[in-house]
């Protein structure tokens, strides 16, 4: 496994595996896109890239399943819940990582055990109460959804991450007459930019991908969100895999440009906020 | 924080526009279980279209939910929160008749075709959907195929006449029942127990359990007959041969491409097979009868069936929609769509059978019976079905391991 | 000191109040459901005490479904520590191209579970890619997903693939903040490669190890998206997690009071597993200032 640098052989193991691994990583993303570009009646094998490829697919994809009115709603939604999340996250954490007491200790283990509960477990309750609430089908409604159930990750991270910062930072502003929150204001908050990144990355993701929550909380047709979009090409009648699979392959575009953009800061994000 | 309050503050003014800007008009909702792009769904949507036009100030929010129906209207039922209008999908009696009106005042109730009155009235004469078909589900199959093999469907009298023929469809090299099979469509599965069961359960005059199954004093050993059907066609080699792995998808292609004799599902069968080779020749005959003492028979049920929601805020206006849609140019159109005869009869309601109106005069004067599961199960038995046929037929459960399981499935779910 | 942050408590309510709304209240009255028979949609049902608790120790398919949870749960995890370190080792020493690996790698944690199960049904089905090979090899198309040993296990390689990124990443972040000197120091001394590896970075990984394992033990044990693209929990009830099992009896058996008592279970067994797990590590971690 560690191998000493200076041997050629090593060298080549190392490509060997690392191309083994983005190679099976690749291959389901190849065979969908295969699929995606062949028609319902072609009968080739899946390894086989079509000779004619149908991106006509591609465009049934956005224009059947609605999916430009799909991706605005599931981008209304990421950006607002990520914002919350990001924001009141990062203001718990701060009084959870400082203020050491038996209180906080039980707020954090509480914060955290939520990641436990099984999503399912909540959803017939959770329709009643969003129900009386009159907020299906709405942002306002499905929004403070997101927001609670990606809270415990975003409080962790952050939680880690500012009690990784020295102390008398804060002691020498205090002594300078800084009330506790203009501590948060002045001096963590410039210091939290590379776990925010992190908090960001996997926060968006999760909300981007969701399909648990938005296929019962956001059933009219205008407010459907990407993954339903998707979804709609599989069923039983009038199911058009190869569409379905063009739709697929157009949803996982965002999230991978957005990480491409911000991977140099997640990493240090996870540096800082993954480990005590 | 400060984005925060501001992104409530836009939040909740839109919030008022929009509020404001729809209290103008009323606005009926209006759910059905097929998917957006189902030819049914845009006939509905269309209809529904038709209605706002002739109707200013009454629009519509129109959604086909596709897989996720069952699971988001019981969703909805459980928080009392209906769509004014929504299918039934076969359960108006079963599922959703706590959640509906009685239409029995209904200027076209007396119209309501008698082959599927029973199936849609409960046990105190109520009604509660417009029903725009009659589905008349029988055992379809590939005439082509069933002409090289030298058979002739409507000789099949029995389990016995039915296996003797599916050996001659394997003699020539085709697969004489597609079953699907995946656990992911396993309603491929509960619907062929839907088909067989009755035929040894019910069917018989003189000897079924029709009463028992409804009373709770059913002898659930006698399911192992009906499960062990399957078991048998399996070990025969009547199956197709990835019979754990094949899709509803793949039944309708090889339906189509001449490779597969029989089917166990509605004429919808034949609108999938159409789509593929549109030039084929399907039929169907009546499901066959388990003894000789007794004959063949039809399931009749409800395909495309409305109803409305009993604490729609806006009733009223439901029920002149329901009576739009029961005219006879819209339920000819739907109960075409599905190619199944309509749910009303009368002077005006046909429906374009095409090359089906044959096997339709066939069994006009067969008996049918509703859905086994639909009205001699308790509700959630469905489900139970599905999950022990795909288990037998992977051999992760024994028959008996089955028969249980269907047992204490019906005493629990009685007991709701 | 310490009383002074305590005034900026109050900066953690308005998560407090979202979670207590929207998490709390749910959850039990989630709990309050299993002690009914209701069938999920019916305003109609009675309390029937414990007897969906009881029926947790008889029923086939909770045991199943237990018995895979844990597969899922620490199959996927094991096997994500030993790649995701293995990445990690592979990626922080000299490698041209490394970016190009990591992101690779770490792409599917990206995709959504339902998707990227809707992605491998194209390469296990029975007329899938993995199939084709096996005919061009000359054997028999295989069963991948109806033959319950081959399914579980498919079913862990499977969530180890989508989600080895999270763990490398970790790994990577932990290497990294190993500082350079302790290995300088190390090889001075005359330790080998596995040496170095056992008694420095091993045991200074073992913050990234803990949070490393908790992560993929929780999503292992919640494993749903991917067994429902590929099997829905079937044939029968044999490839689910008590994740699925909870879906279906919801909504196929119509059972929701049981469905409540197998989301609390799933609840506890998480809980307990974490925290056990969480107790063994601590008690073997290493500090350094």
């Amino acid at each position: 496994m560690m191998s000493p640098a200076r041997n050629l052989s090593s060298t080549t193991w190392k490509a060997f595996f690392g191309l083994l691994i983005m190679a099976v990583q690749l291959l389901p993303i190849y065979i969908t896109l295969t699929v995606a570009l062949k028609g319902q009646t072609e009968l080739s094998s899946v390894w086989a890239f079509p000779a004619r490829p149908l991106w006509d697919n591609f465009v049934q994809a956005f224009v059947a399943g609605k999916v430009a009115r799909a991706f605005l709603n599931t981008a209304v939604i990421t950006v607002a819940a990520t914002a919350a999340v990001v924001i009141l996250g990062a203001l718990a954490g701060y009084p959870l990582a400082r203020a050491r007491s038996r209180l906080n200790t039980l707020v954090n283990d509480f914060i955290l055990a939520i990641m436990m509960i099984p999503a399912l477990s909540l959803l017939v309750p959770l329709y009643v109460l969003m129900n009386r609430l009159h907020a299906i089908s709405t942002f306002q409604g499905i929004i403070p959804i997101h927001v609670a159930f990606n809270f415990p990750l975003t409080v962790f991270l952050f939680t880690n991450f500012m009690r990784s910062l020295p102390r008398e930072l804060d002691e020498a502003a205090f002594l300078d007459g800084c009330s506790v929150y203009s501590i948060f204001y002045r001096i963590m908050l410039p210091l939290l930019k590379p776990v925010t990144v992190t908090s960001i990355i996997l926060t968006s993701v999760a909300v981007w991908n969701d399909f648990q929550f938005s296929v019962y909380f956001l059933q009219k047709s205008g407010m459907r969100v990407i993954t339903l979009a998707i979804n709609g090409f599989f069923g039983i009648s009038g199911s058009n895999l190869h569409v379905g699979s063009a739709a697929a392959l157009l949803s996982i575009i965002p999230v991978t440009v957005l990480f491409l953009f911000l991977q140099r800061y997640f990493v240090s994000g996870m540096v800082a906020g993954a480990l005590k | 924080m400060k984005r925060f309050l501001g992104f409530l503050a836009v939040v909740m003014l839109s919030t008022l526009v929009v509020a404001t800007l729809s209290a103008q008009s009323k606005t009926l909702t209006f759910s059905v279980n097929w998917l957006p792009n189902d030819e049914i769904s845009k006939t509905f949507q269309g209809m529904a279209a038709a209605y706002s036009s002739q109707n200013p100030g009454v629009k519509f929010e129109f959604s086909a939910l596709g897989s996720q129906y069952e699971a988001i209207m019981k969703t909805k039922m459980a928080a009392n929160d209906l769509p004014d209008v929504f299918t039934t999908h076969g359960w108006s009696v079963i599922r959703y008749s706590e959640y509906l009106t009685p239409l029995n005042e209904q200027p076209w109730f007396s119209k309501i075709n008698p082959a599927i009155k029973p199936v849609i009235t409960n046990k105190s004469g109520q009604v509660f959907v417009l029903p725009m078909d009659t589905e008349v589900a029988c055992v379809v199959f590939n005439n082509d195929v069933l002409d090289k093999a030298k058979v002739d469907p409507f000789k099949i009298k029995t389990w016995d006449d039915f296996m003797a023929a599916c050996e001659a469809v394997k003699k020539i090299g085709k697969i004489p029942v597609h079953i699907g099979g995946n656990p992911k469509d396993d309603w491929t599965v509960g619907n062929f127990y839907d088909w067989v069961a009755p035929s040894f359960l019910i069917t018989n005059d003189k000897d079924n359990s029709r009463e028992a199954l409804v009373d709770g004093s059913f002898d659930w050993q006698k399911w192992g007959p009906v499960a062990s059907l399957l078991v048998a066609f399996r070990d025969k080699g009547y199956l197709n041969p990835d019979y754990t792995q094949g899709t509803w998808e793949d039944v309708g292609k090889q339906m189509a491409s001449g490779d597969v004799a029989f089917g166990f599902f509605g004429s919808y069968l034949i609108g999938e097979a159409k789509k593929y080779n549109p030039k084929g020749h399907y039929g169907f005959m009546p499901v066959p009868a388990a003894s000789s003492s007794d004959s063949p028979t039809v399931i009749t049920g409800e395909r495309a069936a409305v109803g409305v929601w009993k604490d729609s805020q806006n009733k009223a206006e439901t029920l002149k929609f329901l009576a739009f849609l029961a005219r006879p140019e819209n339920v000819n159109k739907v109960a075409t769509v599905n190619a199944n005869p309509t749910g009303l009869v009368g002077a005006g309601y046909q429906s374009k059978l095409g090359d089906l109106t044959p096997y339709y005069e066939k069994v006009a004067g067969v008996r049918g019976f509703p859905y086994f599961d639909r009205a001699y199960l308790p509700s959630g038995m469905w489900d139970s079905m599905c999950k022990t046929g795909t288990g037998l037929l992977a051999n992760s459960m024994t028959l008996d391991q089955a028969v249980a399981k269907m047992k204490s499935d019906y005493l629990g779910l009685r007991n709701q | 000191m310490n009383k002074i942050y305590s005034k900026a408590n109050i900066l953690y309510i308005p998560v407090l109040l979202i979670l207590a709304l929207y998490v709390v209240y749910p959850f039990f009255d989630g709990i309050r459901i299993a002690f009914t028979n209701w069938n999920g949609f019916s305003q109609k049902f009675k309390y029937i005490g414990l007897a969906n608790f009881a029926r947790l120790l008889t029923d086939d398919s909770v045991r199943v479904a237990f018995v895979n949870t844990l597969i899922y749960g620490f199959g996927s995890t094991l096997l994500q520590q030993i790649l995701g370190l293995f990445c990690a080792l592979l990626l922080t020493g000299p490698y041209r191209g490394r970016t190009v690996v990591r992101t690779v790698i770490y792409l599917p944690v990206l995709f959504s579970a339902f998707v990227m199960g809707a992605m491998w049904y194209y390469v296990v089905q029975y007329n899938g890619a993995l199939n084709d090979i096996v005919t061009l090899l000359g054997h028999a198309k295989v069963f991948w997903l109806s033959q319950h040993t081959v399914t579980v296990s498919l079913f862990v390689l499977i969530n180890t693939f989508q989600y080895m990124g999270v763990s490398m990443v970790i790994y990577i972040a932990g290497i990294k903040a190993i500082p350079v000197t302790y290995l300088e120091a190390a090889t001075v001394e005359g330790a080998g490669a596995w040496r170095r590896f056992g008694q420095i970075i091993l045991p200074l990984l073992f913050p990234a190890l803990l949070t490393s394992i908790t992560i993929n033990l929780i999503g292992g044990f919640k494993l749903f998206d991917l067994i429902m693209a590929l099997t829905a929990g079937g044939p029968g009830y044999t490839t689910h997690s008590l994740a699925t099992l909870i879906y279906a009896t919801y909504f196929g058996g119509q059972q929701a009071g049981f469905s409540a008592a197998i989301g609390l279970l799933l609840f506890l067994t998480i809980l307990f597993f974490t925290i056990v797990f969480n107790r063994i590590v601590r008690g073997q971690e290493v500090e350094f200032t």
